[in-house]
């Protein structure tokens, strides 16, 4: 154990040390910083979005989460005329409600039927955002959303702050007692019941964590865009980041959301947007076709040598 | 009185659109086992084949038909392949890699065609029934005829030929099957034919009835998941049930609430179904 958390502190230290580094290697360069920034955000959810894969289930709907933590804080902020860093929290909170409803209707189901029941929850999210106009405004979207941070330095430090704590939450779902509650779960539902492990508790509480962290993320997202739309944050891209960053990256290490959602998002936005401006996302489709077809354990577990039958 | 049966009109004809939908998807779910999250995408394809082509050569629907049916056979079996290679296949692999051609597919479309919504406008003709109370529109015919047509070709496959109980029998028990000598690859090169000429048949009525656009492909797949799902495996007559009660739940809410909430409509259905399934099988189960 104590290696481990020497691991992880280690990796911390990374985090902050190789961030710093860009900061000041880029100094000028706005536009890098704020996609590294960007970067480190859905690395933020990839995470989040890891955490609660870790419990056996794939979600294809975490955009419902995050489309909630923004609405549920932008609004938050235009209703109670509230400026303060505190409308964060209430994103995530409404995420975290949300996530109490997938809960009770969908603790039962598992494998390809959670997964679509997740594809469909965040429809249905979608459409009832989209057409509650009294509440929400619906499709015309709202402006003028409270801007928290005042500059891209800000945004890079808070996004920076913000990944450390989701990266170190995302290891103790991996290396800490309840990463072994959660791997048993994961592996034989029947023999965790048999042992003493809770499987719905150890599920909820790994969907809560997941769905907090991501309306949180989702909350920071709008507040730095300062406009919002449903079709912005409800999309079946913004479901698909953290899928793609964690199968890319390592579903099963500690770094692997976070170098998968480096590598692919910082090249989606530097590389490939100026040269193909509508069609660049369809590399996330590509990255995950084959990631799923040969490496299913990810980039970083294939460094590890991870033996494949791992935890499959 | 009259307008319960346009009410009825609208439904039948709705539902038929869904079972069209629903049809190649439930085809290859059933041979293949296969849950391709890009069904709607293939649709929207024809679709926009169907609507470059009218658009160009001023094609109209009976002659953009074949051309859509040929290029969906052709990009469901690429697909279908694809993902009947890997190395591990179960539900949830095959949901992932399909997901991920989903969203290369719209990206695709994205940079192909924009972000505008396209419709081929279709100059209806109106039929009034009921001495003149109850319109039903030519398009509305089209669906009906050519889902029926569908239908009933897919019948009299699978009940009069010799290949088709070959296919009922690769549905009902793949290794059975396999022991009473019927080709399991060709079997499925069949339902991915089968299921091509329904998405090619879909997709060119989806760009008259509906608007194309990059991200238009969700809604299909949702409608054919939900009608698969509530009717198993390869029960044609279920489904066709299913379809037709689907279309009266969307049109009595868009009727009472607002064609808007019909998407919430389709995407509750289908959250209760897989709930429903889920219990039913642990009842069964215990």
């Amino acid at each position: 154990m104590k290696q481990e958390v020497a691991k992880a502190t280690l990796g911390v230290v990374l985090i902050i040390g190789l961030s710093l580094l860009f900061m000041w290697k880029f100094q000028g360069r706005e536009d890098v910083i704020s996609v590294i920034a960007m970067a480190f955000l859905f690395a933020s959810v990839a995470f989040a979005w890891n955490i609660h894969a870790l419990s056996g289930v794939v979600s294809l709907g975490h955009a419902a989460f995050f489309g909630l933590g923004a609405y549920g804080s932008a609004l938050f902020a235009y209703y109670f005329k509230v400026g303060s860093w505190i409308i964060l929290l209430v994103g995530g909170t409404i995420a975290l409600g949300c996530a109490v409803v997938w809960h009770l209707f969908f603790e039962q189901l598992r494998g390809g039927a959670y997964t679509l029941a997740t594809f469909a929850a965040a429809e249905i999210v979608r459409v009832v955002v989209d057409n509650w106009d009294s509440l929400t405004m619906g499709s015309s979207g709202l402006t003028n959303i409270v801007v928290l941070f005042s500059g891209t330095s800000e945004f890079y430090l808070v996004t920076m702050v913000l990944v450390i704590i989701a990266f170190l939450i995302h290891w103790a779902a991996l290396k800490t007692c309840w990463g072994l509650q959660l791997r048993t779960v994961r592996e034989d539902e029947l023999a965790a019941y048999a042992i003493g492990v809770n499987p719905p508790r150890v599920r909820m509480v790994s969907l809560f964590v997941s769905a907090f962290i991501t309306g949180l993320c989702g909350a920071i997202f709008v507040h730095r865009v300062t406009y919002l739309e449903p079709s912005m944050v409800f999309n079946l891209h913004i479901s698909a980041m953290p899928l793609v960053f964690s199968f890319l990256g390592g579903r099963f290490t500690t770094m692997g959301p976070l170098i998968g959602a480096f590598l692919l998002y910082s090249v989606d936005q530097i590389l490939l947007s100026p040269f193909l401006p509508s069609t660049h996302q369809a590399v996330y489709g590509f990255a995950i076709v084959i990631t799923v077809s040969f490496m299913p354990n990810g980039i970083c577990a294939w460094l590890a040598r991870i033996p494949q039958n791992a935890s499959g | 009185m009259e307008q319960f049966v346009q009410l009825f009109i609208q439904s039948f004809s709705l539902g038929s659109f869904y079972i069209l939908l629903a049809l190649g998807f439930a085809l290859v779910f059933s041979v293949t086992h296969i849950l391709n999250l890009a069904h709607g995408e293939l649709i929207i394809l024809a679709g926009y084949v169907a609507y470059v082509l009218e658009q160009k050569l001023s094609m109209g629907l009976w002659e953009t038909l074949p051309i859509a049916i040929a290029i969906s056979v052709v990009s469901l079996m690429v697909v279908v392949s694809f993902v009947l290679h890997q190395r591990r296949l179960s539900e949830l692999h095959s949901l992932i890699i399909t997901f991920g051609i989903a969203l290369i597919l719209q990206n695709c479309y994205l940079g192909a065609f924009s972000a505008n919504y396209r419709i081929i406008f279709h100059k209806s003709r109106y039929f009034s029934l009921l001495g003149g109370h109850v319109f039903i529109s030519s398009v509305q015919l089209y669906l009906i005829t050519l889902s029926l047509g569908a239908i009933g070709g897919l019948y009299i496959l699978f009940r009069k030929t010799f290949i088709g109980k070959a296919l009922r029998a690769t549905i009902q028990d793949r290794f059975a099957a396999q022991m009473a000598g019927i080709p399991i690859p060709r079997m499925q090169l069949l339902g991915m034919v089968l299921g091509g000429i329904a998405i090619g048949i879909a997709g060119p009525l989806y760009a008259r009835v509906s608007y194309l656009h990059p991200a238009a492909g969700i809604e299909p797949t949702i409608e054919a998941i939900i009608l698969t799902l509530f009717a198993g495996m390869g029960r044609i007559r279920i489904l066709l049930a299913g379809g037709w009660l689907l279309g009266v739940a969307e049109t009595t809410t868009a009727y009472f609430l607002g064609s808007q909430w019909r998407e919430f409509v389709s995407a509750m259905v289908l959250v209760v179904i897989l709930i429903f399934r889920e219990a039913r099988s642990r009842e069964n189960s215990v």
